[in-house]
Formats: C-alpha cells, structure tokens, sequence
C-alpha cells in the first residue's frame, strides 16, 4: 500500500495557480523527492498533502485514506519557513510542541532527553529559544519533526543553516528512518542531497509536473553517449567521430557525433595513441536533468515532458 | 479536544508565568493599597488636626482670649471652649497677655456685632494654618450665646436634620449623594476599569496570533492541529489568565473600597455590592469573547503585529464611545442613551457594569444584554472562525479592516 497518494490535485489562489494537476505516490520505505524552482508550487502541494490547504481539486490519501485527526499524529512535519516559540526555553516549546502530536507527557519524558542527547542539544535546553543559534534552531525543529515517531515524515529543505557534520546527520537519521520502512518526502534544492538520498523523484514547474519516476530510471532516460576523459597529453583539435571537446576541471568532455558509440570513441583514442588516465560515459547529473527540464519547459517543450511523465 | 486543552493549558501557562503578568497582577492592587493603609495609619495615630501637623501641637497649650464689647457673650461652657478660650474683660489686658506669650492671640466681639457681624482676631504673627481650630470653637461659642446658652437648640442647631429617603419607584430611583464626589469616582473608576481591561486582555490575542506568523511557528502548528482549534484552545487559555487578574484586581478594588469607607467614612450607599462583583466576572469573560474574537480575527490576517496595531482603534471605537458617554453614563444612569449603551453587546460590557455600580438596574435588562452578549459572541466565534483558515494564517499579505468585516459577515457556504 502506498502511504501517500496524490491524484490531479489543484490549487488557486486569486488569479494565480499554484498547482496544476498533479498527481504521484510515495510508498512506505521510500525517500521521496518533491523538486522544483522557487514558486513552482511544491510548498503549496506540500500543505495540501497535510491538509493546511484544501485543493480545489483532487484528492490525497495518507496512510490509506483522507487525513483525519488521528493521522496528523502520524505525520512529522519540518516547514521550509522554520519557526519555534522565541520566547520560551528549548525543552517548553519542544514538550508543548509533542503534545500537539499526541504524545503523553511521560512519552515526552521518556524521549526527548535521547533526541536532545543524539543532537547535541542537551545543555541548552533550559535556553530560550531566542537565545540559540540558527543551526541550533533547526536541529530543535528536527527533533519537533521526528519525536512522535511519525510514520510519515515531510522535510522541507531539511540542510539548510547546517553545517557539513550536521548534514550528515540528518543524512544519517533520514537513512535510518527509511530503513525502518518510514515513508519520507523531502523538498529542497540541494541535487546532491537528493541524488544520495531519494529513490524516486518529482519535478514541478509552474505547479505543473515536468518530471517524475525512480532516480535510476531518470538517468538512464537522460543518459547520453558522451564521454570523460583524463589524460596528461594534449588531445588535438580535432579527433575522428567526436563533434565537441570541451574542458572541464579535471576531465575533457566528448561529445560524439551522431552513431558514433562510446566503443568507437575509445577505439579512436586508443588508436590516436592517447594514453588515458580515467574513462567514463557522461551521465548527466541532476542538476543538469533540472535545468534541462526546466529550461525545456520554459521555451515550450515541457507541455510533451508532463504529458508523457503524467501517462507514464 | 485533548489538542484544544493541550493548547489552552500552553497559553494560560505562558501567560500567567510571564514576569510581567505577575509584577502587574501584583502592582496594581498593592499600590492602592499601601497608600491606603500609610493613610489609615496616619489618620489613627494621629488625633490631632491637620494644620496641628504643620504649626506643633504645643501651641494649643495657650489659649485665645475673647474680649466681648458686645454683651453676647454670657457663658463660656467648658465643653465647648475646654482650655482653647478665656474671656478677658478688656482688650488691653488681652493685648498684654499676648505679648506676654500667655495669650495666642485674642477676638474683639465689637459693640455692633448684631449689626455688622465682626470680630476681630489679633495675634502677635498671623499664620493662616495655626487659627484653623481656634476660629472653629469661636465660631461654636458665638453660635451657642446667640442662641440664648440653650444646649439642647444649640444641639438640635449643630446637628443636620436627619432626612430619611423614600423612593417611589425601588428600582429606578436615583437615591444616590450628590453632593458627595464619591458618588461619582466609583462609577467612573469601574467605567475605566472595564474598557482598559477588556481592550488591554483582548489585545493580547493580536499580540499572540500576529507572533505565532512572525515566529514562522503557525505552519507547524498546523500541521498538528485545525485552526479552529488554535483559536478556540487560545480563547479560553488568555481568557482564563486574564479573568483571573480581572477578578484579582476587581476584587482587591473592591475590598479596598470597603476598607477605605472605614478610614474615609464613604456613606454605605457608595459600597459596592458582592453582586456587582459576579456580574463583572460574567460581563468581563463575555466582553472578553467578543473582542478578543474580533482582535484574533484580526491577527489571524495581518502580516505582523506592527500592522495588526495599527488599525485596532477601529475595534475600540465602541468602547471609547462609552468612555465619551460616561457623563451621561453617570448622571443619567436610567436615562434612554445609557439603556440602550448597556443593552448592546459592543458596549454592554462596559455600560451595564457603569450601571450596575450605580445600582437600580431592572434584572430584565441585564438579562437581555447578556443574552445578546451570548449570541453576538457566538457569532462572532464562528465568523471568527472562518478567517481561522491557513490560507490567512500562513500569508504574508497586507490585509484591510474592510475585508476583515466583509469576511466577518459573509454568510458560510463550507461550515
């Protein structure tokens, strides 16, 4: 069963749409990553999915149906717009905060000091909230997000204000998580993060859907001929087969001509007697699957992308 | 529900353990009544005058003489003059003993008194506060003597007639003191009392709401609970703590009121009866629903607190229209502008407490303003409630008073 279910949702708001017919699934054991540029409508699915918002068409199923009182307990939630109680100290907003999810008092006892401990935020925690750092803030929020022991879990740009050995972190507690069978959804802007961590994607523009499927299946549907290579020779300007060269930091980039395959390139090389240090097929990264959708669908060619990923 | 107590519970504990809170739940009553009680104090040890205060007691040890060229003056009885008056037969001997320092000074009743009235006061220096005392029992002297040394007419003479009053209509008549300014402070004290209280606590639902946007805390908090239940959970949390420093204040006002018409002597008709205390407990939690409503509302679609402030007169203007009647409010408690003040629910929880520390409100009346109070609030309670949406909740967007009152009163097409 899939644990959440999204079909054709919409959304207004005054003249603008922010969501467009958008429809996917996560299931359980899944990290699942909601992609696309600022204002493109994620946000706005996002809210939809925890029924802040009502869309004004289409339907979400969570956990097997539509979101009740009970579910929202099952929910942990980290909002791209980070906000805790200023004015109270770290372990008031933090209790007050699992009780609106439905956790006892002795529950909260029982945990909190763990997540406090794993966060390194044991000592702070008779500080005022005003009083802690931003990255600071965003690991309380995270223990807000996951001390009830959601079933779902929803994180809205979960790096930012991190540092590296936090990111890790969260990367770590993210993993684990999955490994439980949680399901997990994660926005953000971050393509590395989301090329180590997600199994299956969506890209949405202009609340329309441009992209969506497995990381895996993406590649490979992006995938070109192109090579890389690394050599200590200069290559010449022009070698059979190859309609570009082109430098990048470490390694040359080969785009072949047309029915030309990496096989015939490397013999090429091979037969130019260039001596190679690395040799690799250029598989576009995520990034570069981003702004070519995005762009694509900018210039007109994105309309054919949502329809195909859409019957797909 | 368990999420609405969850929220209450927060509120009323954030608000009543707020340093703030409590120095002013402290403060406010303590103030008055430390000066009460520096007052009482100075007024039981204390026997002798005020102008004794400023001139020394000692003084009085010497008496004034009287010189009477008038004849009047046939008896100088020892419980009105005590040691404060001697007669002197001659205002030569009175002038000698003055400068001898065994007179303060001396009165002349001249010949013609009868028909001029004067008396002259000689004393070697002339200090306004000092002749207070001595002028008094003068004055008792020559009344008593013009009287013909009659105790029992100078008795009946100094005594204000007993008037005993009846009203010819129980419930409206105004039996109040006029000539006493308490009469009015009281009412007008409750009068302010009631609007600073009731805008002041109703604020605070701005203030919490507008925060809650400006700390970005709102969209996790709706991840866990309705808006409905933020509202209604926050209601009856700043509602409690604050009726709670209402009944503390308004009863401490009260109590020093009754203690003050022990030191002052306020005439019994200026106490405030317990009731009046319950029906400002009542009218206090409905005026509070209903403009804390209104104020949550508000917060619930301004972008941030400094926005929110600026536009909550609008609010306010039927309260301070109260405050503009209090005249009226006051002297014409009966009258048709402070019925009809005390019978709607926007000023009603003001007006009718105006009135009912006056006293003499038909029970009808009250009745009907607190039925109308109950409703107006459950209106307002489920308008409210309608711009309790996220889509309010969690925009940025600069609001108008004029759309607030369009969303208030439009009719609900979802529930």
């Amino acid at each position: 069963m899939q644990s959440i279910v999204v079909e054709h949702i919409s959304k207004s708001f005054g003249d603008v749409q922010a969501v467009k017919d958008v429809s996917f699934e996560v299931a359980p054991g899944e990290i699942f990553g909601l992609l696309g540029p600022n204002g493109s409508g994620k946000t706005t699915s996002i809210r939809i999915i925890l029924d802040i918002y009502e869309p004004d068409g289409g339907q979400v199923a969570i956990l097997g149906g539509p979101m009740d009182e009970s579910k929202k307990n099952l929910i942990g939630y980290l909002p791209e717009e980070r906000g805790l109680y200023q004015d109270v100290t770290l372990e008031v907003c933090l209790q007050y905060l699992a009780t609106l999810k439905g956790m006892s008092r002795e529950e909260i006892d029982a945990k909190l000091p763990a997540y406090l401990e794993q966060f390194e935020l044991s000592e702070y925690r008779k500080k005022k909230v005003k009083e802690l750092s931003k990255g600071m803030q965003q690991k309380a929020q995270l223990i807000a997000t996951l001390i009830h022991d959601p079933q779902v879990i929803i994180v809205d740009e979960p790096f930012s204000s991190l540092d590296p050995v936090n990111t890790q972190l969260v990367k770590d507690i993210l993993k684990e998580q999955r490994a439980a069978g949680k399901t997990i959804m994660m926005s953000t802007h971050q393509m590395n993060q989301v090329e180590q961590l997600c199994d299956k994607i969506i890209l949405i523009d202009h609340g329309n859907v441009l992209l969506y499927g497995g990381l895996q299946e993406i590649y490979e549907r992006f995938a070109t001929n192109q090579l890389l290579i690394n050599t200590s020779q200069p290559l010449p300007e022009a070698l059979p087969g190859v309609a570009r060269i082109e430098q990048l930091n470490t390694m040359i980039k080969l785009t072949p001509e047309p029915g030309i395959t990496p096989h015939d390139l490397l013999v090429t090389l091979v037969n130019q007697g260039i001596a190679l240090n690395a040799f690799e097929i250029a598989t576009p990264s995520l990034d570069e699957i981003f702004i070519q959708v995005v762009q694509g669908s900018n210039n007109g060619n994105g309309k054919k992308e949502i329809q195909h990923e859409q019957d797909a | 529900m368990n999420k609405v107590w969850s929220i209450f519970k927060y509120e009323f504990y954030k608000t009543v353990s707020r340093r703030s809170f409590i120095l002013t739940l402290i403060l406010v009553p303590l103030v008055p009544a430390l000066i009460l009680w520096v007052l009482n104090s100075l007024s039981a040890s204390q026997s002798q005058a005020l102008g004794e205060v400023f001139t020394g007691g000692a003084q009085q040890a010497f008496p004034y003489g009287v010189v009477d060229q008038s004849g009047l003056v046939k008896e100088m009885p020892d419980w009105i003059v005590g040691n404060s008056l001697v007669l002197i037969s001659d205002e030569t001997t009175a002038r000698q003993q003055t400068l001898d320092g065994k007179l303060q000074g001396y009165y002349v009743v001249t010949a013609d008194y009868l028909e001029s009235g004067e008396v002259i006061l000689y004393k070697e220096e002339i200090n306004p506060l000092a002749g207070i005392e001595g002028t008094a029992i003068f004055e008792q002297l020559m009344q008593y003597n013009l009287l013909g040394g009659d105790m029992d007419l100078y008795l009946k003479y100094t005594q204000s007639p007993s008037i005993q009053m009846v009203e010819i209509n129980p419930q409206t008549a105004d039996a109040r003191d006029t000539d006493n300014p308490l009469t009015f402070l009281v009412p007008y004290a409750i009068t302010l009392f009631f609007y600073t209280i009731i805008f002041t606590s109703s604020s605070m639902l701005l203030t919490a709401i507008s925060k809650e946007k400006e700390n970005r805390v709102m969209e996790m908090l709706l991840s866990s609970v309705k808006p409905t239940q933020l509202f209604t959970g926050k209601l009856m949390g700043l509602g409690l703590a604050n009726l709670l420093q209402m009944a503390i204040w308004f009863g401490a006002a009260l109590l020093l009121l009754r203690l003050s018409g022990q030191t002052f002597a306020i005439p019994a008709n200026l106490q405030i009866p317990a009731y009046v205390f319950l029906y400002g407990i009542v009218f206090f939690a409905l005026g509070f629903a209903f403009y804390g409503s209104l104020m949550a509302g508000w917060g619930a679609m301004v972008p941030n607190l400094r926005e929110g402030n600026q536009s909550t007169f609008v609010f306010s203007l039927p309260l301070l229209f109260t405050i503009i009647s209090i005249s009226t409010l006051i002297n014409e408690p009966h009258g048709t502008l402070s019925t009809v003040l005390s019978i709607l629910p926007p000023t009603a929880p003001v007006a009718m407490m105006t009135r009912l520390a006056i006293g003499g409100v038909p029970l009808w009346q009250v009745g009907v303003a607190l039925a109308l109070l109950v409703l107006s609030d459950l209106f307002l309670i489920r308008s409210v409630a309608k711009i309790f949406k996220s889509q309010y909740l969690l925009s940025g967007s600069a609001a108008s008073i004029n759309t607030f009152f369009k969303v208030l009163f439009q009719r609900q097409a979802s529930g």
